[in-house]
């Protein structure tokens, strides 16, 4: 109500705004200009052609509360009424009403027939002159824009004041309405739009769509899998995109929120659906209170299907772990062949290394023995020749072995030390600690060798009965301990090694180490000149 | 106490030096007669019947041990003379006959006369050459060889499926049986690894030789362990490991 009475205080110009085009006129009569003047409405399309419909009433259906019912007052036979769907104002025009016999007529408006909008009131607004409607004379009446609430009416009458002669009524209903379908088009039936056909009724009929329509008012519709394309024609006849909105809900959750439709028209097009459940509402901007809702649902491919989905995914995941395990398993296996590629080509270069030492102290004991027979010290010739022949066996049977038990390595090496003593005249002993398990210690082959030759060569060679050569072998936690002193010329450390035996045995310890990374040899050389020599070996966790 | 005895050995110079070194160094001794091959050897003996033979393996045309399987008695004490045979000496080590190495060692040379003589006074019948005669005879046959093993008491001869495993006790080795019976043998474990390593027995750890028949399972735990059928858990130690998982196939 107030803004009706808001409306009424607008300037008596504001009719010349108005964009006529935009409104759907009516009358009763034949639009000429007669002896009664005629009541016009003009109803906004607002983008919708069919949004106003027209009647003719008789005026009994008409009925007013007592305090606007004047008894004795006449009316035309028939009155024109008029639905909007618009909630936009309703325009009054009275044409045969113009400035000269204005003040003859006055005009009232009410609203259910319970409340006079406008009381009787004089008209004193006109139109344009140039605003033409049929052939009515221009300059004619404007009773002004008017509206109500969804549901309700408003009357509009005229009368001759003299004779109270009420001369021309019109009633504007202002109807809820909710948008239906027409028709509904997707790929499958997409030619019998083409070809013509036309929903229910028509004379070329589109069975399959009829019975589509009939699936989505009951909601039970279902689309085949793809044919996920839909077109959906709306009853109203809508020339404006935004007269018309939608939205469209896909599994209960918001797909397309609300929107303008994408054309001019009553044409809602939906393209590449994916499988799920739909809703498909729709509602004029006019009236956003009264939705619409289609459902429907979009069966998916057996490639969509949650089942085939799950399967596929646990098929990747399978298939993901194959890839890793094999790739875990090609690397493990490319690994392992590199290292043992690695330990023979270390094993090689070790057996190279041992067959270079041998010789070396082999000549050395022939040498010996060739002394002892060149001296006549028969008895001791036999001896040493023995124990040479000992030594020869055990090296040539080491050779091929990676490892000596250490009672054996003990026995090579004291033969050794009593062919070289033969040369040398040197003192030597071998002790071992009690606690050490000899028989079940295994050493690489001939690893000590080189060392006791290397305290004999460069330690006591000269000192001949004042020479000592002592090799320990001892036990500390898990660690084997070797070390062999002298107490000959000495050397210094820091300079390059002494001998070919020394470099080859460093050069053997790093292989070793390199094939037992846990059972770690370290060699400490303790030397200076003149204060003899002491070489420790230490074998680490070497009974793991 | 002297004892007769027979020399065989192709080189003459090889019957020279042993002929020497036992006058000076075996006075006991009593070289009864000398042979220079299989043939001569083998008439010696049956003809001469001499207590001890001293036998060299490696001879041109029939060697030493074919001699022996020629003979119908086996009544003397027999000492081999080699140089280096690897097959011959694994085989007289396994049935744990006397054997000398050239160049010969004077105190090996002694002590080996020494335990003839002692062995030739307890019995007649040589129980050792038999049993390794038998073992050469049924060579493929590996189930039916018997290994000799010598204690402190006696010597026993044993199926090497009857073993379980040997374990080192310094420079002894205890072997345990599958009847439960252990048996101390003087010999350090070394010495059996090459023995028994064609018999399915595996050196698992520096103190353990283990038959593989008597393995149960292979226990993950601890670094990795062997579970026997007598219920004995055997240590395998961190480079025996490739190895002994290899030998059980995985």
């Amino acid at each position: 109500m107030k803004r009706l009475l808001l409306f009424l205080l607008l300037p008596v110009t504001a009719h010349a705004q108005i964009d006529w085009d935009n409104y759907s006129t009516s009358f009763q009569g034949d639009g000429k200009e007669g002896s009664h003047p005629v009541l016009v409405t003009a109803i906004p399309y607002n983008g919708i052609y069919d949004g106003a419909t027209y009647f003719s009433a008789k005026p009994g259906n008409l009925r007013f509360i007592d305090s606007l019912y004047a008894p004795d007052e006449t009316r035309p036979r028939y009155i024109g009424e008029s639905n909007t769907i618009d909630s936009g104002k309703v325009y009054f025009l009275a044409p045969g009403i113009h400035p000269a016999n204005a003040n003859r007529y006055e005009f009232r408006v009410v609203a259910d027939g319970r409340q006079a909008v406008v009381p009787w009131s004089p008209i004193t607004r006109f139109t344009d002159p140039g605003k033409a409607l049929n052939d009515f004379k221009p300059n004619y009446g404007f009773l002004g824009g008017y509206k109500t609430t969804w549901g309700h009416s408003l009357l509009v009458d005229i009368r001759e004041k003299a004779t109270k002669t009420i001369e021309s009524s019109a009633i504007v209903y202002w109807r809820n309405t909710h948008q239906t379908l027409s028709a509904i088009y997707t790929a499958q039936n997409l030619k019998n739009l083409v070809a013509g056909k036309r929903p229910y009724g028509g004379w070329k009929s589109d069975s399959t769509m009829n019975s589509r329509l009939i699936g989505l008012e009951q909601g039970k519709l279902q689309l085949q899998p793809g044919d996920n394309t839909l077109i959906f024609m709306v009853a109203a006849e809508i020339y404006q995109r935004q007269a018309l909105e939608y939205q469209l809900l896909r599994d209960c959750t918001t797909y397309r929120p609300w929107q303008p439709n994408d054309f001019d028209n009553n044409t809602v097009f939906l393209q590449n659906l994916p499988p799920g459940n739909y809703t498909l509402q729709l509602r004029l901007r006019a009236q956003r209170h009264n939705e619409t809702s289609y459902s429907f649902s979009l069966l998916p491919a057996w490639y969509e299907t949650k089942l085939f989905r799950y399967l596929l995914g646990a098929l990747q995941g399978a298939a993901a772990v194959a890839v890793i395990l094999l790739f875990v398993l090609l690397r493990q296996r490319r690994k392992s062949r590199r290292e043992k590629a690695a330990r023979e080509k270390l094993n090689l270069e070790l057996g190279y290394i041992r067959s270079q030492l041998n010789p070396h102290f082999i000549f050395n004991a022939l040498n010996s023995i060739q002394g002892l027979v060149n001296n006549n010290q028969l008895e001791a010739a036999n001896r040493y020749l023995s124990d040479f022949g000992l030594l020869l066996r055990d090296s040539l049977a080491g050779s091929d072995k990676d490892t000596t038990p250490l009672e054996q390595e003990i026995r090579i090496l004291d033969t050794y030390l009593l062919l070289e003593q033969l040369r040398f005249g040197f003192r030597y002993e071998i002790n071992r600690s009690p606690d050490l398990p000899a028989a079940t210690t295994e050493i690489p082959s001939f690893l000590l060798q080189p060392l006791v030759e290397n305290a004999i060569k460069h330690g006591v060679s000269g000192l001949h009965a004042n020479g000592f050569v002592r090799i320990a072998f001892s036990r500390e936690n898990a660690n084997f301990i070797a070390e062999v002193t002298d107490n000959g010329k000495g050397w210094q450390t820091t300079a390059e090694d002494k001998g070919y035996g020394l470099r080859l045995t460093r050069e053997r310890i790093r292989l070793l180490n390199q094939l037992s990374p846990h059972q770690e040899i370290s060699m400490i050389i303790r030397s200076q000149p003149g204060m003899g020599a002491a070489c420790r070996l230490q074998f680490t966790n070497w009974w793991t | 106490m002297s004892i007769t005895a027979v020399l065989i050995d192709d080189e003459t110079n090889n019957l020279d030096n042993l002929g020497r070194l036992l006058t000076q160094y075996c006075p006991e001794v009593q070289i009864i007669g000398t042979a220079m091959d299989a043939a001569t050897g083998k008439q010696l003996i049956t003809g001469l019947h001499p207590e001890l033979v001293f036998l060299d393996i490696q001879m041109p045309g029939e060697n030493g041990l074919q001699l022996l399987q020629q003979l119908t008695r086996h009544d003397f004490q027999l000492i081999f003379v080699t140089a280096f045979d690897q097959y011959g000496i694994q085989a007289v080590k396994f049935a744990a006959v006397d054997y000398l190495l050239k160049p010969i060692n004077t105190l090996e040379l002694q002590d080996a006369v020494r335990k003839a003589i002692v062995r030739h006074g307890e019995k007649s019948r040589n129980t050792r050459l038999e049993n390794l005669l038998q073992l050469l005879q049924r060579q493929p046959f590996k189930e039916e060889h018997r290994i000799a093993l010598t204690t402190l008491k006696e010597t026993r001869f044993l199926h090497t499926r009857q073993i379980i495993r040997c374990e080192s006790d310094n420079n002894y080795c205890n072997f345990f049986l599958d009847n439960s019976e252990k048996i101390l043998v003087s010999k350090p474990i070394y010495e059996f690894e090459p023995l028994l390593k064609d018999y399915g027995f595996i050196r698992c750890h520096q103190s353990h030789l283990v038959n593989l028949r008597h393995i149960r399972s292979w226990i993950r735990e601890d670094g990795g362990y062997l579970l026997l059928n007598n219920g004995d858990t055997v240590p395998v130690s961190r480079g025996k490991k490739e190895a002994v998982l290899q030998a059980l196939g995985f």
